[in-house]
């Protein structure tokens, strides 16, 4: 199976964690690769997420995510145009977009015990992810929007501070997350 | 930690995140008029443009539409044909006169349009607040939503490459090469730099052509 646009997030999140639950706010971080850094390789520093988590066992927690990457990047590259027989080239500025918006279930497997300072884990997500795809070139603007299935294997680390006597903290910590969800861009060349 | 704290740092967190939400949603790309033109070019790839002549009439026809007026400014139209000529002269081919006893081996036609193009931008108004039912008589206030419509100028400038050798099934010149350079006109000075700009870039951008 051929992924067909990955990005690699680096996730910076504040978190909220008790025994039973694990809510946080990330910062993401995003580098695109596959198709989509063929579209824009620009990496992105807007992205925002919210996710929970909660405790099945001392080391297994599942959860839902939310987050949202905005990847934009203006570039002048010729496009060429090879269709129905038809050749061409058509040049301008262009102003590419693209809004991803994963929903995704998540099961993450934590190392140590609950209260250690530092707590290594791995997990994944799945779930879908709505694309918004956008190309402005000139006074034309092409936009496609879809939802199409996805996987984000995800590892990472938590550092809690100042615990209280319930148990609960705020943490903050660093994970990277590898997303895959199946879509083809615009077939625009060259990428 | 008191939950009061944890909840401020949480709110903190939150207004730092919505505030780069929304910068995020209104990326300023920093364009202009001219990022705005597009150049299009199209070409048959069976032609062969490897000959040496060409034959271009010394006048841009204006497209307006039936019945109305030509206002399309001509004071541009001597820059494009130049223009033309000087690419195509850096190509190897040599212009022969529309009159000439031998036929060429292409025929350039150039053609400029004009379109006003009309928009129109809404904004929300902001909910009508009920009053003070309390207090009587205040009416509340509200802000209606409304639109803004603008308006601007495009032009476009059309070459058509005809190879009078190869002649179409109702009897017309099959084009080789058409090339479209499309822009926002404005009233800036750069005008001339931009039509010059945009033709030498349809050249630029068929690799394909050249007499030799």
């Amino acid at each position: 199976m051929k992924w067909l646009y990955s990005s690699i997030l680096i996730l910076i999140f504040t978190a909220n964690v008790s025994a039973q639950s694990f809510g946080s706010i990330t910062y993401n971080m995003s580098f695109p690769t596959d198709n989509l850094s063929d579209f824009i390789d620009k990496p992105s520093f807007k992205g925002v997420g919210i996710e929970g988590r909660w405790f099945q066992s001392k080391n297994l927690s599942f959860g839902l995510s939310f987050a949202w990457t905005v990847y934009d990047q203006r570039v002048s590259d010729p496009i060429q145009i090879v269709k129905d027989g038809v050749n061409g080239t058509v040049s301008g500025t262009q102003v590419r977009v693209v809004n991803s918006l994963p929903i995704l279930a998540t099961a993450h497997y934590y190392t140590g015990k609950r209260r250690d300072q530092y707590r290594f884990y791995f997990g994944a997500g799945a779930g879908m992810y709505y694309i918004k795809q956008r190309l402005e070139i000139g006074l034309v603007a092409f936009e496609s929007n879809n939802w199409h299935f996805g996987l984000a294997p995800e590892a990472g680390v938590l550092i809690s501070f100042s615990r209280d006597p319930s148990g609960s903290s705020i943490a903050s910590g660093v994970s990277i997350n590898v997303s895959f969800p199946f879509f083809s861009l615009m077939r625009l060349r060259p990428w | 930690m008191k939950s009061r704290k944890k909840k401020l740092i949480v709110l903190f967190s939150l207004l730092i995140l919505s505030s780069f939400v929304f910068y995020s949603c209104y990326p300023d790309y920093g364009l202009t008029t001219s990022d705005y033109d597009t150049v299009i070019t199209l070409y048959d790839k069976d032609a062969n443009f490897k000959k040496p002549t060409y034959a271009m009439p010394d006048s841009v026809v204006h497209f307006v539409a039936e019945g109305e007026e030509d206002n399309i400014d001509r004071s541009k139209d001597d820059l494009i044909l130049s223009t033309i000529e000087s690419n195509m002269a850096s190509l190897g081919y040599t212009r022969v006169d529309t009159t000439a006893p031998d036929a060429p081996d292409f025929v350039i036609l150039v053609g400029v349009t004009v379109s006003d193009n009309y928009g129109q931008v809404y904004y929300p108004g902001w909910g009508y607040w009920g009053g003070w039912g309390w207090w009587g008589g205040y009416p509340g206030w509200g802000y209606p939503g409304g639109s803004v419509v603008y308006s601007y100028k495009t032009g476009s400038i059309f070459m058509s490459m005809l190879d009078p050798g190869k002649v179409n099934s109702d009897n017309t010149y099959g084009a080789v090469w058409l090339a479209r350079i499309n822009g926002v006109l404005s009233s800036s000075l750069n005008t001339s730099a931009r039509i010059t700009q945009r033709i030498n870039d349809a050249y630029k951008q068929s690799p394909y052509l050249g007499a030799n």
